[in-house]
């Protein structure tokens, strides 16, 4: 159930991204849905579960995207496993420690998506990368945490998202 | 001694899993235009529907916050001649690259123009999730005749080219996406260069490798260039919004504001190439 549960959530996201979230673009961004699923999901359940969970997030991505087979998958683990190394060692409930995590958080994923670019031959300067995309995109996802945390918290303890036990 | 055996082998699995990650992405790069995979080309088709209905629904709630915002001033009626003024520059911008394309280089231009035979045109229907590319989806793709490599544009300028097609959609490559490159000449003194896009939506459009001495200026035009393969010259693709001399003192490097508003795009028309 859960396993359903979440991907549905990703589904769901991407298509948002892939819509509605262009109407929503602040200084010519738009948040990273996805990589808030993997961040949260790494946040409360660890690095292992992040990192899975980023991967699988990232390649349904890519697989939506139908280029670059392995970016965003590569670039999500990286995140999902950071993410969910802070598990134990700070205050999960808060959601300032929540945003502040998203915002650092996606901002490695931002690093790793450029490195991989480079790799590929498409060069952005790195400055125009970080003031243009990553420092924005991560600003932008620390605020839209603050509106969804506790919800992803709650589904997580208590809702669709709950661990099932047999 | 188990311990750190167990470490290693873990290090050695992230390492393999890592790399044939690194490789996968490599083998399905998008430089040029390519053929879709069948998963993402099926999942595409079956998701145009849905996509279109919420894509539709998002525009239909942004025109009316608009107007909420703009009390009153932004409406349908603004919109609708917005885009007709748009349309009307696109027109006139044509206009003169045809006149001067004509008398200069009639026999390549009627060359170049006989390539394409007839346009299409197609609705968006979505854009790409991530905030590095700029790709738009449109809901015309293989079945329509629309191939790889087509070029896309509006009245007001041209908009870029069709990167992957499905048998009902189409992904275009917009000329602000960072794997972009158009040949481009700027209208007034005639001097060549290449416009690469630089960040998505976010960066805008550079022109680089443009002549030292060549008198360019804030406000000036440019058009695709008769010596791209690709697009048809005399499409207007930008304004010159900044010139900026390169530190090699080579050249100058030229920032442009697109000429088609890109992060507003509804309808486009795709040129399709003779058989």
């Amino acid at each position: 159930m859960r396993t359903v549960a979440f991907l549905i959530l990703i589904g769901t996201a991407l298509l948002l991204e892939k819509t509605v979230l262009h109407f929503l673009r602040v200084a010519g961004v738009k948040p990273d849905l996805v990589l808030l699923l993997v961040i949260f999901n790494g946040i409360l359940k660890g690095p292992r579960e992040g990192a899975f969970w980023g991967f699988i997030g990232g390649l349904i991505e890519d697989f939506a995207c139908g280029h670059y087979i392995g970016l965003h998958a590569l670039s999500k683990l990286c995140a999902g496993y950071v993410a969910g190394l802070v598990e134990v060692r700070v205050y999960k409930e808060s959601l300032f420690v929540a945003a502040v995590v998203v915002w650092g958080t996606s901002i490695v994923a931002g690093a790793v998506v450029y490195l991989l670019l480079a790799t590929l031959g498409i060069f952005v300067a790195p400055v125009e990368a970080f003031i243009r995309v990553i420092f924005p995109v991560a600003v932008y996802n620390g605020l839209v945490s603050l509106l969804f945390y506790r919800l992803f918290h709650r589904a997580t303890f208590y809702g669709i998202l709950k661990e099932e036990r047999f | 001694m188990a311990p750190s055996w167990r470490t290693a082998k873990k290090f050695f699995l992230t390492f393999i899993l890592v790399g044939l990650t690194v490789g996968t992405i490599h083998l399905t790069r998008a430089d040029r235009p390519v053929d879709l995979n069948p998963i993402a080309a099926w999942t595409r088709d079956v998701a145009a529907p849905v996509q279109q209905a919420v894509w539709r629904a998002a525009q239909a709630v942004e025109a009316g916050t608009a107007f909420v915002f703009s009390l009153g001033r932004e409406n349908g009626r603004t919109r609708a001649l917005e885009k007709r003024v748009a349309a009307l520059e696109g027109e006139v911008r044509r206009l003169r690259a045809v006149e001067a394309e004509n008398a200069r280089l009639k026999a390549l231009l009627n060359y170049r123009t006989a390539r394409f035979e007839a346009s299409l045109a197609a609705a968006v229907i979505g854009r790409n999730p991530d905030n590095w590319f700029g790709t738009v989806t449109i809901n015309c793709g293989r079945a329509e005749g629309v191939m790889p490599g087509a070029p896309v544009l509006t009245p007001a300028g041209l908009v870029g080219r069709v990167l992957a097609a499905s048998q009902h959609t189409a992904e275009v490559l917009l000329i602000t996406d960072p794997r972009s490159a158009v040949g481009a000449v700027v209208y007034e003194t005639q001097t060549p260069g290449i416009i690469h896009g630089n960040l998505s939506e976010a960066g805008g459009l550079k022109m680089w490798y443009v002549s030292k001495d060549a008198p360019v200026r804030r406000g000036f035009l440019v058009l695709t260039s008769n010596l791209s393969g690709v697009f048809p010259p005399g499409i207007p693709v930008g304004t010159v919004t900044r010139v900026e001399e390169e530190k090699s003192g080579l050249f100058k490097t030229l920032y442009l504001h697109p000429a088609a508003d890109l992060n507003r795009l509804e309808e486009v028309l795709v040129l399709l190439k003779k058989q």
